[in-house]
């Protein structure tokens, strides 16, 4: 008997970090990390799942930057690059395991764990996208986009320019997947009213607000957040719900800080001898992360008192917690069918990169919880497109600007860390509206700077450099970035109405911020 | 007290007060714009104390420094010129103004916003920041904001969440404000449950059609029978609630 609909939502994004100019740069790392503990691991649960004939039902963002990057040609050729060091390493290590037989079923997990990265990338033939595609193309993912460059559409101040982050998105979106996203993830789930407007008039049938967006929208909603509404534009809107977020997000009672699972903090980069490992780090051979960890969390005891880590412990850890979410999601949903005299839907997203980077069994988890899913009949997985077809009479509801940062609203992305940043992005986006209208019928050399300025423009925008301002790691590169691709726009907008366009200088920032290959800058009239 | 006015106060930087604040447990997660007058103190004290404890670090080092020379009998190498500051690369300059007079507001919370601007033409009295409160008619009152000196940017208290604001920005001559610019106007979020309980219902209707569809009401598509049924059945549940209308899509009005 159907008591309820559980939607799986993963955020997957990173912010677009590509130096072809530097041929060892550390920021890169993020996305390596990323595409070997989350991204491949994510597609390795889609691929089992398949072929033992389960039958699943995942929703994932993959945002602009990210898909730009898992299809860039330099930054593959650099991840197979940082595979090949993983591949020596662990080989390596397997004959130090000989003598260190408390390693050996961790070292066994990370040789199988390279092994399917590497045969990932080369089926694929370097482009992961191709992989998350053919999962969408079988009916069990649904790949939504984000606006443009995980831009925070409340703080813009312009229509227009809220317009060509979604624009940007759409287009990039269906050259990638061959056909028009139906839902969209708002970077950090940043709605202000007006948005819907954008995504009717571009196609997109539904976005996500984190609890209060719906819930202190107006009119009240009639079943709270566990059925979608929609926006009087029509676009319908999903709203997180707060049990099932808590139970994997919470750094206290969450699932990820289970005594089993693995220690993110115990790597070898930092604990085996220079001399051995040194050949492994950057060639400035600072102490890093590598991303091979033998330890598990243990407790709360100190880092050198850490247990060895044991793979098959932490799957059965994987395997309780996915019951007991399921347990949890029953009884929440018996309870609230009978309350609400509906089957609820439960809207549960997360940040993909939680599952695998942070929480190593994170994918693991997935793979059980859908395994357990697909043995019951109480709680069925949805994806946001086939609950809408399924029930279209919804509530029509203006949702509250609201964010899932912290406190929120707004403030992560403004504060005094970072508010500086607003007057220089909002005067390009005024010059960038201004040229676009003035040059629509530019070619040439003329089209191409206007095509540059757009994507400097939509670079700066990323939420990303405002966050980490906020949260104080990283903070140079942040502002660094920030300022760059706001002095390019800067220059080619000097050079585009002096007439006098420096080509090299040109093709340099097209090389550098490759992003959207196809843009076209008249996403901004 | 604004963070940067008082770093001018102290002589120190910005960053300096920021990270003083931190280690006083002022500041968690954020960086802080405004401090009290009891932090402000907390925080003169502790530079005060650090600058003593770098003035006794450097007499300290000093001498050990003469000692070592006057003992060791080592030639050693030249002395190099310490580097005294790691080149971090913070990017490159841009510009601070862009002669182009503008006010825009952002909300920040349903209880703050922000506001900056840039105003080059002359002005003839203290700058003040006037926010407008908007209802459907217009302006419904206003309040203002003292904001002359050298800034160009103020977070300012909005007194009710879910409403919308606008600004201008004058100055006051002889108890008469002369307004320079207007800014856009924003939705400040709300923050608590509506009052507002009447509910609207609808269909969109590309869904319509394809219930339709679906539903076999359209001779292609006769082939599945359950299918139609419950499609049927569910078309007929909304519709009997209220009557179709609408454009592009279809509103039902629920008693």
């Amino acid at each position: 008997m159907l008591k309820g609909y559980l939607c799986i939502v993963l955020h997957a994004h990173l912010p677009f970090v590509r130096h072809p100019e530097c041929p060892d740069f550390l920021e890169e790392d993020w996305f390596y990390e990323a595409v070997t503990e989350t991204y491949i691991p994510l597609l390795l649960v889609m691929e089992r799942l398949e072929k033992e004939g389960v039958d699943f039902r995942l929703t994932m963002s993959v945002t602009p930057p990210l898909a730009n990057m898992l299809s860039d040609g330099l930054l593959m050729e650099r991840y197979s690059n940082y595979l090949k060091n993983l591949e020596t390493l662990i080989e390596k290590e397997a004959k130090r395991a000989v003598k260190a037989p408390a390693i050996k079923p961790a070292v066994e997990m990370y040789r199988q764990r390279f092994r399917d990265c590497r045969r990932m990338i080369n089926k694929h033939s370097g482009n992961l996208i191709k992989a998350f595609k053919y999962f969408q193309d079988k009916g069990v993912l649904e790949i939504i986009t984000c606006t443009g460059t995980h831009g925070f559409l409340p703080l813009m101040s312009e229509k227009k320019d809220r317009q060509a982050q979604v624009r940007a998105a759409v287009a990039d979106y269906r050259e990638k997947f061959g056909k028009s996203p139906r839902g969209i993830w708002l970077a950090e789930c940043g709605y202000t009213s007006g948005v819907d407007e954008i995504l009717a008039e571009n196609g997109i049938r539904y976005f996500f607000t984190d609890t209060h967006g719906i819930l202190y929208g107006r009119p009240r909603p009639k079943y709270a957040v566990y059925a979608p509404v929609y926006c009087p534009s029509g676009v319908g809107v999903f709203a997180r719900d707060v049990e099932s977020s808590m139970q994997v997000w919470s750094s206290e009672c969450g699932y990820p800080g289970d005594s089993r699972y693995r220690e993110f903090y115990r790597d070898i980069g930092h604990d085996l001898p220079e001399d051995y490992i040194g050949e492994h780090l950057h060639q400035d051979r600072v102490r890093r992360n590598i991303g091979i960890k033998y330890y598990s969390i243990t407790g709360k005891v100190a880092l050198n008192k850490k247990d060895f880590y044991d793979p098959a412990a932490a799957r059965q850890a994987a395997d309780e917690h996915a019951g007991h979410f399921l347990f949890c999601r029953t009884a929440q949903c018996e309870h609230l069918s009978s309350a609400l005299g509906k089957t609820p839907l439960i809207v549960s997203p997360y940040d993909a990169e939680l599952y695998g980077h942070w929480w190593f069994e994170g994918p693991e988890f997935i793979y059980r919880l859908f395994k357990r899913l697909s043995g019951q009949s109480i709680i069925e997985p949805v994806t946001p497109s086939a609950y809408l077809k399924k029930h279209p009479g919804l509530q029509i509801l203006s949702p509250t600007p609201s964010s899932w940062g912290d406190k929120g609203y707004n403030e992560v992305w403004l504060n005094a860390s970072n508010d500086w940043i607003y007057r220089h992005l909002h005067h390009a986006a005024r010059k960038m509206i201004y040229q676009a209208e003035k040059n629509k019928n530019a070619s040439g050399i003329r089209k191409r700077a206007l095509n540059q300025m757009a994507r400097e423009l939509l670079l700066a925008e990323s939420s990303d450099w405002a966050f980490i301002m906020t949260t104080g790691t990283m903070v140079p590169y942040a502002h660094k970035r920030t300022k760059v691709h706001l002095k390019n726009f800067l220059e080619l907008e000097k050079m585009l109405e002096s007439d006098n366009i420096d080509g090299d200088f040109l093709k340099t920032c097209e090389e550098r911020n490759n992003i959207f290959p196809n843009i076209d800058f008249r996403i901004y009239i | 007290m604004r963070v940067y006015l008082i770093a001018e106060k102290f002589k120190v930087s910005v960053s300096y007060i920021l990270h003083a604040a931190k280690k006083l447990g002022m500041r968690k997660k954020y960086a802080i714009s405004n401090l009290t007058e009891t932090q402000e103190e907390k925080i003169r004290a502790l530079i005060k104390k650090s600058s003593k404890k770098t003035a006794k670090k450097k007499i300290l080092s000093d001498l050990k420094n003469k000692d070592r020379k006057a003992t060791s009998p080592v030639k050693k190498p030249p002395e190099q010129p310490v580097q005294k500051e790691v080149f971090i690369d913070m990017g490159p300059a841009i510009p601070a103004k862009y002669n182009d007079e503008t006010l825009v507001i952002m909300p920040r919370d349903p209880s703050c916003m922000f506001a900056y601007w840039e105003i080059s033409r002359r002005i003839y009295g203290p700058l003040v920041l006037r926010v407008y409160e908007l209802d459907k008619s217009g302006d419904r009152y206003y309040f203002d904001t003292d904001v002359n000196g050298l800034i160009n940017n103020w977070y300012v208290k909005v007194p009710h969440p879910g409403r919308k604001y606008r600004a201008e920005i004058g100055y006051m001559n002889n108890g008469v404000f002369t307004g320079i610019l207007s800014s856009n106007v924003i939705d400040v979020p709300s923050s608590s449950i509506s009052e507002e309980a009447d509910e609207n219902w609808m269909i969109v209707k590309e869904d319509l059609k394809e219930i339709i569809k679906e539903s076999g009401l359209d001779k292609e598509s006769r082939s599945s029978l359950r299918q139609a049924q419950s499609n049927t059945r569910l078309l007929f549940e909304i519709l009997k609630q209220g009557s179709v209308a609408g454009s592009s899509s279809s509103l039902i009005k629920k008693n």
